[in-house]
């Protein structure tokens, strides 16, 4: 119990330990690292209504992996517990994962930077798959204009990605060339993304650069979690059976014995029809 | 004799004493899987899930069990429902 409080304690202070700005020569040697993104999106193209999830990225030499936070914590729980039954484990994991919010994202994006490979896995029907995407398709322009964000000294680029123009802004105070989502190849860690029309933006909360190592192609057990032997599939095979597979999950629910509250049936056929503004407009 | 043979046919597991080929068959034996086959499957032949974890909606007061087959299952659902539910 003691171990488990003190977990806790650790993951949820991530961004209150190292919030305060960091000298440029304290990141010139930087290896891994754990950031925390605000992303600031909407969803509905139809309303002004938005919503906000956070997301983290951890980067362990030369692979990163980013998710919601809300699956970091569960992730982090789930492996600490193995003193518990499965029954135990998960609904103490999801109870602690509660506390990181409410996002719409299962996604697990892992960059491999010596291969050039993007992959994103994703549970269609409770099972991890993936497709793949180079580094390539992020051309970036930058431009002399800088700002500060969070301490840090950032300058501006642009790049086009499925289907939008979207404006990064990157500091070469921390030398990792990654960021939030996809977003990669720049001289620098991203620390803020946004489309030109605002549908989706990404702001860094804090950066921690000395957090516990970690490595991201070794399968951890933790259910729905990203496996290296999730099947490889096309990108566009894959949005299709997962698009398929979203509109069939009550019916899904329901053959496997679960009741299904009466507010879900309600607002499901509703929540499909007002998802029409995804991040990637074009595969 | 034609809607014995797609009968047969449709069933499967079928043997033919004698040459198929022809029209003249002797003998029809239905094969143990197809008469298995003829039984229908009854939904309580299912095996019943086997795991079960609590899900509780603190807004609106109430908790309900979550079932499945492997823990991937069950926390799917869990995931729809704290991402859907008004909790």
């Amino acid at each position: 119990m003691i171990k488990f409080s003190f977990c806790l304690i650790l993951i949820l202070s991530i961004c209150s330990r190292n919030s305060q700005a960091q000298t440029a020569s304290s990141h010139s040697l930087t290896k891994a690292l754990r950031a925390v993104y605000q992303l600031d999106y909407k969803p509905d193209s139809t309303v002004t209504t938005r919503k906000t999830a956070q997301l983290i990225l951890r980067v362990n030499n030369d692979v990163s992996s980013f998710r919601s936070y809300r699956k970091f914590i569960f992730d982090s729980i789930y492996s600490i517990s193995q003193d518990l039954s499965y029954q135990e484990r998960i609904q103490r994991s999801f109870n602690a994962s509660r506390k990181g919010g409410k996002d719409d994202f299962s996604y697990t994006i892992i960059k491999t930077i010596q291969k050039k490979l993007i992959s994103y896995h994703d549970n269609i029907s409770a099972v991890d798959y993936q497709y793949q995407e180079t580094y390539n398709q992020f051309i970036w322009q930058t431009t002399s204009v800088k700002k500060n964000i969070a301490g840090h000294e950032c300058q501006q680029a642009y790049t086009t990605f499925a289907g939008r123009v979207w404006e990064a802004w990157f500091t070469r105070d921390i030398p990792v060339s990654d960021g939030p989502y996809k977003f990669c190849g720049l001289p620098g860690l991203v620390l803020q993304v946004r489309d030109t029309h605002d549908n989706y933006v990404f702001t860094l909360l804090c950066v921690d650069t000395s957090p516990v190592s970690f490595d991201a192609t070794v399968d951890t057990g933790v259910p729905l979690s990203a496996k290296s032997t999730a099947v490889v599939v096309s990108k566009s095979k894959f949005i299709e059976a997962k698009y398929g597979s979203d509109a069939t999950i009550l019916e899904r629910i329901a053959s496997q014995g679960n009741q299904v509250p009466e507010s879900l049936k309600q607002n499901h056929t509703m929540m499909l029809k007002h998802r029409n503004n995804p991040l990637e407009l074009r595969p | 004799m034609k809607k014995v043979l797609l009968l047969a046919a449709l069933l499967g597991g079928v043997s033919f004493a004698g040459n198929a080929t022809t029209s003249k068959i002797s003998k029809v034996k239905f094969s143990k899987e197809a008469l298995i086959r003829l039984i229908p499957v009854k939904p309580a032949l299912l095996p019943p899930p086997l795991l079960m974890v609590d899900f509780t909606c603190e807004k609106q007061g109430w908790t309900i069990p979550v079932v499945g087959y492997n823990l991937d299952q069950i926390l799917e659902v869990m995931n729809y429902y704290q991402s859907h539910c008004d909790c």
